[in-house]
């Protein structure tokens, strides 16, 4: 009974063993992050440095505080486990849910605040993983729907720097959207 | 130690931002943005292309509002408009006016909002009697008052002249004749691509004359040709991968390419089953029949729609000789009505027609405009497993002054019942409402 109890611990082991490859991530504040290769070439820019022999010790991600960092690195490993061995990640954003299974994750995943929402489409775009730039994109967009300009404006706390004449001209450009 | 830092994390930004073909400026504006800390974030100060993605994300109208929030937001908003994209979103309803009179004002019904949008003088340049024939990539193929085709995107305003229509496609009648009867003249027209940022519409198909023939005139041809062969008795065309599917009355699909000067017809398919017909209260005397050829993302469907000739307050379908059976001086008024839908796939290997029970997630828009399909799942706001329908019977639009463009609705396949999409008081709609998904570009 113990050697087949140890068997099943070795095999475990193994296929951990095969996946093992990891890269250290470094944020902008100088927390590193251990995570497996693959999880982290869900990022095409890390894949590149990877490939390019970049990746020594760590890789510096300058423009990715650690706050975001570990947001990103969870939506990674979410989604690479969700696609399997397979690579790329293929599950891409898309709100059909008879495609996507990982859609309530990724609707509850978002639900941030706006500075941190700001936060993660930089630094998808920077690190270059369309899958939640697309999320993340799309979360935005859904925040404009329906609103006024002067209600977009309060939503997202932007200042109109139009003069009042300026603003007239562009609603006349389309009056009737405005009515 | 840190200057080393530094230097290596200066080669590996050079690389990546070179790798994703960003410019330095952009490179640097992006990088800068975020480099201090999270707390000095500004919606307003998202780069560019950043602010584009989104916009590519957020409906037609509610960009329009979006350029008016701030100036960096407007240039955000104009510069991806300047690229090439496709945009998708569930077709919005054109209609005439509600007001007694007014004949410039065109209405815009946004299934997403379910809010009307009114445009004054939206065809004021084609003359009172423009007519539109056709609607695809949020283009209008119309004739104007003299019967001239034209094609043009009512939100950019944007027209683009076609070549005259020959006149031996109208003979015996002379041109000034034929700009009286061009309301029935053609069934429908399609593009074969959006000529919004190009000026090229590829090629431009036409379903006209008594014979429903089809005739072509690709970009930069100085009239229309017609087709070869037989050349008659055409129900629909659509366009799918560059190519032309053309359905006849038979429900056989032929397609053709138009890789050479003249198209060639490069398969036929002729299913060896026929649509049966309706049976039931729908006898065959007392209604029409038309077909619509339309592309899923998966498969070919043959629609049949079947509208009772007259129809009367109860829905029954009635004959004409029923007009005139009550006591009333006046004969009743009994307009025509779609009164059922009947979809069948069609299997290209086995040319079959199989009838189809449920669209599944799909949502068909037919009628005056290129036939079209959405999912249901990409848009909330339509009912799944419905077909959205138009007026398109030409013929019988002057017929009566007190109806004409009234026939349209929702189809469920569910339940086979039709329920209004927009409610109005109206019965008669001149012209004839329309689908047209909004191009803004």
């Amino acid at each position: 009974m113990a050697s087949s109890s140890t068997s099943v611990v070795v095999s475990n082991k193994e296929k951990e063993n095969k996946n093992t490859k990891k890269v250290t991530l470094k944020s902008s504040d100088g927390e590193s992050f251990e995570v497996d290769e693959s999880v982290a070439m869900e990022s095409q820019t890390i894949k590149h440095i990877i490939e390019d022999g970049c990746a020594n010790n760590e890789i510096p991600l300058p423009n990715v505080t650690s706050g975001i960092l570990s947001r990103v690195i969870e939506y990674c490993k979410k989604h690479k486990e969700a696609a399997g061995e397979s690579e790329p990640s293929v599950t891409s954003y898309t709100s059909n849910s008879t495609t996507n299974p990982l859609t309530e994750w990724d609707t509850e995943f978002v639900k941030v605040d706006q500075n941190t929402l700001f936060d993660l489409i930089l630094a998808a775009n920077y690190l270059d993983i369309k899958g939640l730039l697309d999320l993340t994109c799309k979360t935005v967009a859904d925040m404009m729907k329906g609103k006024t300009p002067q209600e977009i404006r309060e939503t997202f706390h932007i200042k109109n720097d139009y003069t009042p004449e300026e603003e007239a001209e562009v609603r006349k450009e389309n009056q009737w959207a405005f009515e | 130690m840190g200057e080393s830092f530094r230097k290596r994390r200066k080669i590996l930004g050079e690389r990546l931002r070179k790798r994703r073909k960003i410019s330095s400026k952009a490179w640097k504006a992006e990088t800068e943005a975020k480099y201090s800390s999270s707390s000095s974030y500004s919606w307003s100060d998202l780069p560019a292309e950043l602010l584009g993605l989104i916009l590519r994300k957020v409906p037609f109208v509610d960009t329009i509002r979006c350029k008016a929030v701030c100036s960096s937001w407007r240039s955000a908003a104009t510069q991806s408009q300047a690229q090439s994209h496709s945009i998708q979103s569930t077709p919005w309803l054109m209609l005439p006016s509600d007001q007694e009179g007014d004949f410039t004002t065109s209405r815009f019904f946004n299934l997403a909002e379910k809010k009307v949008y009114k445009i004054k003088d939206v065809f004021g340049a084609f003359g009172d009697d423009v007519w539109c024939v056709g609607s695809c990539h949020g283009w209008l193929v119309m004739l104007d008052d003299e019967a001239n085709p034209v094609i043009f995107n009512p939100f950019s305003r944007v027209h683009i002249q076609l070549p005259l229509i020959p006149v031996e496609f109208f003979k015996p009648i002379g041109r000034s004749k034929f700009a009286q009867i061009k309301k029935d003249f053609v069934s429908k027209a399609i593009l074969f691509a959006d000529p919004s940022h190009s000026n090229n519409f590829g090629v431009v198909v036409m379903i006209y004359g008594t014979l429903s023939s089809l005739a072509f005139c690709k970009q930069g041809d100085t009239t229309w040709t017609n087709f070869v062969g037989e050349n008659r008795g055409y129900y629909d065309i659509i366009c799918h991968d560059n190519r032309l599917y053309a359905l006849r009355y038979n429900c056989s699909v032929e397609v053709w390419e138009f890789q050479s000067a003249l198209p060639t017809k490069i398969l036929s398919i002729e299913p060896t089953t026929t649509l049966k017909h309706v049976d039931g209260n729908l006898p065959r005397d007392k209604v029409s029949t038309q077909l619509y050829l339309v592309k899923t993302s998966s498969d070919f469907l043959i629609i049949q729609r079947t509208i009772g000739n007259f129809v009367n307050a109860e829905g029954d379908v009635v004959d004409e000789s029923y007009l005139l059976s009550s006591s009333d001086t006046q004969p009743l008024v009994c307009p025509y009505r779609t009164k059922l839908f009947c979809v069948y796939k069609l299997d290209l290997g086995k040319k079959l027609l199989v009838k189809v029970e449920s669209l599944k997630d799909q949502v068909v828009f037919l009628g005056g405009n290129q036939s079209m399909s959405l999912s249901s799942h990409d848009f909330s706001e339509c009912v799944s497993n419905s077909i959205y329908f138009t007026d398109d019977r030409w013929s019988e639009m002057d017929v009566d002054y007190l109806y004409g463009g009234h026939d349209f609705g929702l189809f469920n396949l569910d339940d086979e019942e039709i329920r209004p999409i927009y409610h109005s008081d109206l019965e008669k709609f001149d012209p004839p409402p329309f689908w047209i998904t909004p191009n803004p570009w």
